[in-house]
């Protein structure tokens, strides 16, 4: 059997164990195991097998992960997410679809200190969601925007899926965060805009909901309130931009300040710090496993030539690169269905990322669409996370009326994408 | 009725052994944690010592990396406690309830035989690196051997935790096997 046999074989065998449920992470390791002693022979691979689970970890740019991780859950613990909503809800609350656009922008504050978005949507719906539904919202209108503005988590910076895209395909993490902040924002702005005029499309609604306008003295202090989602994202972003700091040290310092928030907060929870960091403990070895699991398979496919084959074959059809970007989505988005970001981040790139170089796309731009196209995932059935998590978070909500209620929404994120596609320059201009 | 009796104390042994394995997994877990606070704790007075007197702390970058060793293999087998391992659970809707028992019992087994092959390899490279007393040289010369030991007991724990995981399954024992968080698994 040839080594590019094999490397088909292995992707075959990746997709059977995955559809079987076996774990991705362990899926990637046996099936990489599997191709390298395949091509390499026993002695050529049980090296590399018994060194690469420690070598893939223990590399000090990979810090990083487990210190924004923490910073994410103790800027929970802090009940920053509430000071962002109160914050938000005083300045537009009063206009149509106030608590919907509010949201939506509390959600983005939030995701300035939390890399999550299952973080930000299980943390924001439960302040917003009830609040919306009393006020008489319908649940598509209350649950949809918070489900899908979640996942504006991975988006803005400091993003947990742009730091895995850096991990897989070496684009600077700088780059990736300070290229992520106008998408990030511009989505937010589209949301509210789209929201706007959905609400205001029903008048009895409009008036059923709308709330007095807060005072200028209301809004002020709503937004000092807010304070420490200002200063960590000042810290983190404003240290990576300035380039005053790297990825690493803004995320300690970012780590450091959210544990000192979480720790001077009145009205903690009981045990919420320790669960945080049990969080994170397990979350980021979760993470670390698919690594594992990734460098395993990326070692095997690379070494069966398939990757670059693929990559010469797409060059050889002379697409444009607006072509490739357009024709990917498709895929994309089918597999942001059934799997969750990370996973496909590190299934997909040993294979997709040397076609993107080749044709010469932007890493920085394509980063910032595939994780577009993951907050689509989070939101689309049957996995759709963050639509479960919404609906966990609020009883009495119908899984059918979120999904119902987010569907405007992809078709906003679907024009930004091409948006994006077409001018570059959104995610690129800010680019050093 | 000796066989009820060896059966009953041989379930009771069974159900104490499984908790006390998951709890100390979990224990592990928020040792991790702990460590995650240290590496935290580690980077940022690196960082003022570079800022304020234009040196780096020697030996920080090495033990940042053992610790995120630490971090990384301590929580894995807590992780699967949690299920918190990324997975795809398509066909997991469209099966009747007594076969996925059975479906649950297949995967895990074929996950502690992947686990146990890399903690097998995994051992024998810590048995390795320990004899010839293995250390990395970069700015300080820094023992790599401890940082390895806990990698392979990472992987042996994590093989234990889905061969726990099988049995449970087996005896189709749902409740030792509950995850604890129901959104476990999804980092987005």
């Amino acid at each position: 059997m040839s080594p590019i046999e094999i490397g088909y074989l292995m992707i075959g065998a990746v997709i059977v164990l995955l559809l079987g449920g076996i774990p991705v992470a362990l899926t990637l390791m046996a099936v990489g195991a599997a191709g390298l002693f395949a091509i390499r022979g026993v002695r050529g691979t049980v090296f590399l097998i018994e060194s690469l689970p420690y070598t893939s970890v223990a590399n000090l740019a990979l810090i990083v992960i487990p210190l924004f991780l923490l910073m994410g859950h103790l800027a929970f613990s802090a009940g920053l997410s509430e000071k962002a909503y109160r914050s938000a809800k005083s300045w537009v609350g009063h206009i149509a679809g106030g608590l919907p656009i509010a949201t939506v922008f509390a959600c983005a504050g939030f995701s300035t200190v939390c890399g999550s978005s299952v973080a930000t949507a299980a943390t924001i719906s439960k302040v917003t969601v009830p609040e919306m539904l009393r006020m008489g919202y319908p649940q598509r209108l209350a649950a949809g925007p918070v489900a899908i503005a979640g996942a504006l988590g991975i988006l803005i910076p400091p993003s947990g899926i742009l730091i895995i895209y850096s991990i897989a395909t070496n684009v600077s993490i700088a780059d990736l965060f300070i290229g992520a902040l106008i998408p990030g924002f511009l989505t937010a702005l589209v949301y509210a805009v789209g929201l706007y005029f959905m609400v205001r499309r029903d008048p009895e609604l409009v008036r059923r909901t709308r709330l007095p306008k807060a005072s200028w003295k209301e809004r002020a202090s709503a937004t000092l309130a807010a304070w420490e989602v200002v200063v960590l994202f000042i810290v983190v972003i404003g240290s990576i931009y300035s380039g005053l700091a790297t990825a690493t040290e803004a995320a300690g310092i970012g780590a450091c300040l959210a544990l000192v928030f979480a720790l001077l907060r009145k009205d903690r929870q009981k045990g919420a710090i320790w669960n945080g960091l049990l969080e994170t403990g397990s979350s980021s070895a979760s993470i670390f496993m698919l690594m594992i699991g990734s460098a395993v398979f990326s070692v095997a496919l690379g070494t069966t030539q398939l990757p670059a084959l693929l990559a010469s074959t797409v060059a050889g059809m002379n697409l444009s690169p607006v072509t490739l970007l357009l024709l990917l989505i498709v895929p994309y988005m089918v597999l942001g269905c059934f799997i969750d970001g990370i996973s496909m981040i590190f299934i997909t790139m040993p294979v997709v990322f040397p076609i993107i170089e080749q044709a010469g796309i932007h890493p920085v731009l394509f980063g910032i669409i595939v994780t577009k196209l993951i907050e689509i995932g989070a939101v689309t059935p049957p996995v759709g996370i963050n639509a479960f998590v919404v609906q966990g978070s609020v009883p009495g909500l119908k899984l059918g009326e979120i999904y119902r209620g987010v569907v405007p929404f992809i078709f906003m994120e679907l024009l930004l994408i091409v948006l994006m596609i077409f001018f570059p320059s959104i995610v690129t201009v800010v680019l050093r | 009725m000796a066989a009820a009796a060896f059966s009953f104390f041989g379930h009771a042994m069974y159900i104490r052994l499984n908790r006390c394995l998951r709890g100390f997994c979990a224990g592990l877990g928020m040792l991790s944690g702990i460590a995650t606070v240290l590496l935290m704790l580690s980077v940022v007075p690196d960082i003022l010592a570079r800022t304020l007197f234009g040196e780096a702390i020697y030996g920080m970058a090495e033990a940042g990396i053992m610790l995120l060793v630490l971090i990384v293999f301590l929580a894995m087998p807590a992780a699967q406690v949690r299920r918190e391992h990324f997975q795809v659970s398509v066909l997991d809707a469209v099966l009747p309830a007594p076969a996925m028992r059975w479906v649950q019992a297949c995967r895990y087994l074929v996950c502690t035989f992947i686990s146990g092959g890399f903690a097998w390899y995994a051992i024998r490279g810590a048995i390795a690196s320990t004899q010839r007393l293995e250390q990395s040289y970069a700015v300080v010369a820094f023992p790599v051997w401890p940082a390895k030991i806990l990698a392979a007991l990472g992987l042996t724990l994590l093989a234990v935790v889905f061969l726990l995981d099988t049995l449970d399954a087996c005896r189709g024992d749902s409740a030792a096997a509950a995850p604890a968080n129901p959104v476990a698994g999804e980092q987005e």
